[in-house]
Parts: C-alpha cells; structure tokens; sequence
C-alpha cells in the first residue's frame, strides 16, 4: 500500500531526527555544580557514570547542602572544590537517610567508590509527618528501586505509580535523552521548571506580587510547629534504620565518611527544640555514627540567626561561612 | 446565531484546512513531502518536550 | 482514555495498523466498533452498558419512527419518548445534583439529598448524537438507518472523549466506503494530530499556571496584572485545549479514513458575536441553533421573541458545558450579545452611513469588541461562583 509507504518514510524521516537532537542534547546538556531542582533520573544517571565520582568527595545531602534559595556557585560546597579535591555535590531537595542510602546502592552497583562521602544529618526528617520521610526522591527512586531488598522496600511508600503512562514513561526516558531529561533541560534553558513558570515569575515581578509575596513569607516560629519530632528515636524509626544502614555501607567498603549535624537557626526555633529531647536525639544519632566510624561534624549550634534564610537553609554569608568551617575541619 | 446561519460544511478539505496554517503558509505543498512531514513532526515533538509544562515539578510522569 | 497519554498512542498506533494491514475492507466498521467499546471501557468499564444501552434504545425508537407514517401521531410518541429518556439520562447523571443543590438553597433548607454520581465519560456529546438522530428521524431527514452505521457512528473512538459532534447524515455514508486517503490526506492528517498535540500541551497545559488568579481567587490578591493576564491566558487556554482536542479527533478520524466536521476556524478573529458563533465549537453551536433555536422558532419571530429564544438556546449551551449557574448565566451573556447584534446589525447599521460601508477602523474595532467580550464572559465560565468571578473583575480593573 503505497500510503503505508508514504507512513514509513515519514516515521523513519521522524526517528532520524529524533536521534539527530538525541545525539545534540548528550554532547551539549551541561554537568552542572550540583544536581537540577527537579533533576530527572536519567540526568542523575549521567551525573553518577560520567562525573568521575571515584575522584572526588562525593557529598549527598538536602536542600541545605544543595544550597536552597543561592545560586549554585553561591552553594557551600561549589566553594570547595580545588585542584587537589574536588567535590561532586549530589544533594537536593528533599534529601534524607533514606535518599542518601538509595544513592549509595546506585554507586555501588555501578561500582563506583567515591574517595569519601561526606553527608548531613537533619533531625527534622526522622518526623514521621514530614513530606520526605519514608520516600525516595522519584528519579532515584525509579532507578533504583529493584535493587532494593524487599524488606527495604517494605519500609518505604514508592512514589511512582503503576500505571502503564508512568512505565512507558520510565522506559522512553532511559534511552531517549531529549525525553528522559526534559525537567533538566528546560531548567537550564529557563531557570525554572518551564518556559511558563519563567513566564509566569516575569508577571509577577512586573505587577509586584513577587515582592509583595516575599514580603509576606517571612519566616516565624509558628510557621515551624510540628516540622521536629522530639520524640527518642529509636531502630523503629524507618530514616534511624536507613542511616545506619548507610554508614554500615560505607563502613564495609572502607570509604571515608564525614557527617554534620545540619545548621540549625536555634534563634528562630527557640521555643521549640533548646530542650533536652533535642539534645538527646542529637547524641543519638552521632553515637550511631561514631559507632560505624563515621566522623561527626557538629554544626548545629554553629550559626548565628542571620545567617539563615529560615530553619536550616543558609543564605550566602551563611554558606560563605560553611565553606570556611568545612575547609579548616576537612584541612583542605 | 439565525436561521441565515450557512451550514457548516461536514469537513474541510486539506486545502481548507491548511489555508490558515502557518506552517503550511510557509513551506506550502512540500508539507506532504514525507520527509519534510517528519521533519516537522519531529520539530513538534521537540517543542512539546521542551516547552510543555511541568507538572509538580519533583513528580513528572506524563507532562509529555 | 485522553488523547496526551502514552497509553493512547499506543492504543492509536495498534489500531491503525492492524486496521490498514489485516482488517479486510467489510470488517473495518465492526472493528471500528470493537475500538470504540476498548477505548471507552478504559474509563470506569461499567459505563461502556450505558452508552450500549442508550445506543440500542435510540436505534429501537429511531427504527419505530422509520416504521411509522411521516407526520403520524405515533411518530411523533416515539420521538417525544425517545428524546425524553436520552435526555432524563442525561440530567440525571450530569444535572441532578446541581437540581437538588438549587432547590435546597431556594429553600435554604437541606431538603433533597445529594447524590454522588460519577458522570459517564462524553454523556453530554453521544447524549446529543442520538437525541440529532431521532429527531432528524423524525423530521424525515434521515430516511435509512443501518444497524451498523449507526453502531460505529455510536462508538467512534476519535470523537468519544470531546466532540466534534458528528451528524448521521454525513457520517454514515462513509462507514460502508472505508478507503485508504490519498497519501497526501494521510500525511496531512498525521500533521494534524501532532498539532493538536503541541496546542494541547504547549500553551493550552500551560497556560492552566497563568490562569490561577481566575481559576482560585480566593485568599490574598495577586497584583492586577496577574488577573489581567489570568484572563487572557483562560482563554488562549480553552481555545488551545478544545480546538487541539478537535484537531487529534479530526486528524485521527481521517487516518481511520473517515471526514468528521471541523469545530473551530479562528474564532477570535471574529468581528461580531454572531460571526464567533459560527466559528466557536461549530459543532455544538450548529446543534444549539438546530435542535434548539429553531424548534423554538428561531428567527422567524418577533423580535422580541427571537430574542427571547436566542436566551433560552445559548442558556442551554451554558448548561451543557457544566451543572452550575455560572455556566447558565454565561449562557445568557452570550445570548444577550446576540440579541444586541441582532438589534446593531439590522436595525442601527443600516441607518448609519459609516458602519453600512466600513473602512478598516470598523472591522479592526468591531474584532477587539466581540474579543473582549467573549474574554469578560470566559470570567463567568471560569469561575467557580459569581462571587469569584466578581472578585476577579474588580481587582482586575477596579484594582479591587
């Protein structure tokens, strides 16, 4: 059939196509000081096997290690990095024992072993009702989620769905780069999530709701009831079980581990944790760490109140002084 | 909306259809060449990749 | 089954090959069918019986007035029986709780309770489909009714979800003459589809983002801007979602081999609202204007009385898009703008000099009206209450 013909040479004009761009988005698509804001699992991949990670410190923390709210090179650990050691910053939004023990199995099984690890512990995400407990960040999750052990999965809530879009979905991006990177594409092209957001934050900067909503976001201690659970943590708490899990690994394969206790705005949240129970969920964890060999860094009380955006993400001074505490503690 | 109201023809032919293309408008009739087509529908692809919305921007599945 | 999924590409290109390769030419209608039930089961599958049901009603009832003598009193029964229960089935899973929600509140007492019904996917398209069928039956125009024909006019996959809502008349014929398009149709209708696409996705998805100060206004203002903005971009979103919904069916429906009738043709180039409504959602404006406007006479009135019916036909368009008084009363926004145009156009243009013979000014003037007014109505349909809808109209220019 003639038309079947005329169908096959368009599929077939469209597929070389595809791969043309394919081909242009792999060489051009830039590795960036740290991870997307909505990096996609494709692009963690990339990150994972083409980055060099056996060279350098590998650091796998949240959102106050990825550099919420500064711009990458304004991020403590872009600061680090010299010609003597480098440092891959793999953190990101929503980071926690569980999302650092998923990554380290993802470096594992591609054999990677990274000079050393370096990672923050945030009391606030062993609290049962915070957003990220229990869940894996989706692209880490879906690839590696069946190298999981069936008890680990057990432990957590998967994010992805079971649905044929989401899996047709999974499978077209593993291969398809222009496709499976898209989120980091359009981050890079537009700074945002999409061209519409970019859109949309240009409006809103020209009406003036940007400022008026910035000015009415400011932080209060009541905005941060309920984020910390001071209850004793204990082997039950699914991030507890997670954390020590990962500094088991990491003491297994022999690869040097460094951990913070995260900065913490002690000004801002006063009424809530200066209380003994802080204090004791504070040396629980970094007993747990001591005992699998990790060294502890203990930055929670190491930051004045205007050095924080809000609970825990550090402004640019703020950042400026992490650099300076990790530098002389890491003796780099 | 009235009686006058000329009725809708049931389809238009491609040519109508395309009359008011912009595409069309410019690459005119080699637009069913079949490599031109897949040139073009490739293009399309690519746009709606890169400039179709996200959604929850840390739980994209299908914003294709 | 929506048309931006992976699962439906999928769906589209197995059954278009298996269609054009191994499907003999007299077996493509039953496949057809057997598709159109596949693609609607995929939604909650207990509604593929209803619309099953409905079908085989309409064709029984459609059959009966074929059987009856044309003007008979029998013939007309069947009509009045047949439109009444396509109809009741469609205000009773779209309508009855916005009926019960409207009596309680006029009674400010909860009187009625509410039902939870999950409406049937498309019931307000195939619901005007058959009721077309059985009326143009009635009124002689469809003289023959094939058992087959009808059922692949019933389970048309492209057009199941959104429309165009097809006519019998110009579809059936097709149905026993499937043929390969000419290689350039089929190109052009695999363009067509993937325009469709980029319409959807591109700007009408994104423009859902610029439109949230209509779509919620409610909690703290954004700048005026934001709902200026909002309002536009509501309605590039409605065009851009329909008209490339309209574009998928259409541009799959030809490479199915079949012509279905187009639904938009620029319409936000329209000089007067009587123009936009010949080139807005065709489809359903020609079905309004047919099963509705004329029925009640149309224009062939008195004036007011015409007006009056151009009221009560665009009231019911309103409803149709939606159960709620937002909806009916954009209805009747856009009834009363063509009662005016009505009123312009025969009785003020004529007598006017400068508007009988326009230069350019006027149709560029007329155009940014009839835009403007079809965006101020996109606030009532957009919105979930009239108070948000004259929440955003006043920060939008009252600064409110």
């Amino acid at each position: 059939m003639r038309f079947m013909v005329l169908v096959a040479q368009t599929v077939a004009a469209m597929f070389v196509t595809l791969i043309v761009a394919d081909v242009v988005v792999r060489w051009t698509l830039p590795h960036t000081p740290r991870l997307n804001e909505n990096f996609s699992a494709a692009y963690l991949q990339r990150a994972i096997r083409e980055d060099h990670l056996s060279d350098k410190i590998v650091v796998i923390g949240d959102s106050a290690l990825w550099g919420y709210r500064v711009k990458p090179q304004e991020a403590a650990i872009a600061r680090l990095s010299s010609s003597s050691v480098q440092f891959e910053n793999l953190s990101f939004e929503g980071g926690s024992p569980a999302n650092l023990y998923a990554l380290l199995r993802l470096m594992q099984a591609d054999g990677i072993r990274p000079k050393a690890v370096l990672f923050n512990v945030n009391l606030k995400e062993f609290n049962a009702a915070d957003s990220a407990y229990q869940t894996l960040y989706p692209g880490l999750e879906q690839l590696v989620w069946q190298q999981l052990r069936p008890e680990e999965r057990s432990l957590l809530k998967p994010t992805r769905h079971a649905t044929f879009d989401a899996r047709a979905d999974a499978t077209l991006g593993s291969f398809w780069a222009l496709y499976g990177m898209r989120a980091d594409i359009r981050e890079q092209l537009f700074g945002t999530p999409d061209a519409v957001t970019a859109l949309r934050d240009q409006i809103e900067s020209l009406s003036g709701e940007t400022a008026r909503a910035g000015a009415a976001h400011v932080p209060s201690p009541d905005k941060f009831m309920g984020t910390y659970d001071l209850s004793p943590l204990s082997g039950t708490n699914v991030e507890v079980i997670f954390l020590k899990k990962s500094v088991s690994l990491l003491q297994a394969e022999h690869i040097p581990t460094i951990a913070i206790l995260t900065p913490t705005n002690h000004g801002l949240l006063h009424d809530y944790i200066d209380t003994p129970d802080y204090g004791d969920q504070l040396a629980y964890v970094s007993a747990l760490l001591r005992e699998h060999g990790a060294r502890v860094l203990n930055y929670d009380r190491a930051f004045r109140p205007d050095e924080f955006f809000d609970n825990d993400h550090l402004t640019v001074a703020g950042n400026e002084h992490l650099s300076a505490l990790l530098r002389k503690d890491l003796r780099l | 909306m009235d009686d006058r109201y000329i009725d809708v023809p049931d389809s238009r032919a491609p040519n109508e259809i395309l009359a008011t293309d912009p595409v069309y408008a410019v690459l005119g009739h080699s637009l069913t060449n079949p490599v031109v087509l897949g040139i073009i529908c490739a293009f399309l692809a690519i746009v709606m990749i890169i400039a179709g919305p996200s959604t929850d921007s840390r739980f994209i599945y299908t914003d294709f | 089954m929506i048309f931006n999924t992976w699962t439906f590409a999928v769906f589209a290109v197995v059954v278009l090959v298996i269609y054009w390769l191994a499907v003999p030419q007299r077996f493509k209608p039953y496949y057809i069918v057997v598709a159109g039930c596949v693609f609607y089961a995929s939604s909650v599958p207990a509604y593929l019986l209803l619309i099953l049901a409905l079908g085989i009603t309409t064709y029984g009832i459609a059959i009966m007035m074929l059987r009856a003598k044309q003007g008979s009193p029998a013939k007309k029964f069947w009509m009045i029986l047949g439109v009444a229960a396509i109809v009741g089935v469609l205000a009773f899973f779209k309508y009855s709780k916005f009926f019960a929600l409207t009596i309680d509140e006029v009674l400010r007492h909860d009187v009625l309770p509410l039902p939870h019904l999950i409406v049937p996917l498309a019931i307000s398209f195939f619901t005007f489909e058959f009721v077309h069928v059985l009326v143009d039956v009635y009124l002689g125009k469809i003289e023959r009714l094939d058992p087959l024909d009808f059922a692949t006019f019933t389970m048309f996959f492209p057009t199941l979800v959104a429309g165009p809502i097809k006519r019998y008349q110009s579809f059936a014929p097709q149905v026993s003459h499937i043929v390969a398009p000419p290689n350039e149709t089929f190109a052009l209708n695999i363009y067509r589809v993937l325009l469709g696409l980029t319409k959807k996705v591109v700007i009408a998805d994104s423009m859902t983002l610029l439109a949230q100060p209509i779509l919620t206004p409610n909690g703290e203002p954004f700048g005026r801007l934001d709902y200026i903005v909002a309002i536009f971009a509501y309605g590039a979103k409605i065009y851009f979602d329909f008209s490339g919904y309209s574009d998928i069916a259409i541009g799959t429906a030809g490479l199915l081999g079949i012509r279905i009738p187009e639904n938009f043709s620029r319409p936000y180039w329209a000089q007067n609202i009587s123009v936009f409504w010949r080139r807005w959602h065709m489809s359903l404006s020609s079905w309004i204007r047919d099963y509705v406007f004329i029925p009640l006479g149309g224009s062939r009135r008195p004036p007011l009385v015409t007006a009056l019916n151009l009221f009560i036909a665009m009231a019911i368009a309103g409803l149709w898009h939606g159960a709620a008084w937002t909806f009916v009363v954009w209805g009747l926004w856009h009834g009363g703008g063509l009662a005016a145009h009505r009123v312009w156009s025969m009785r003020v243009v004529p007598s006017v000099d400068w508007l009988s013979k326009p230069g350019r000014l006027v149709p560029a003037a007329s155009t940014v009206l009839t835009f403007a007014f079809v965006f101020l109505g996109w606030v009532l349909f957009a919105a979930a209450t009239f108070a948000n809808a004259a929440t955003v109209i006043e920060r939008a220019f009252a600064g409110g």
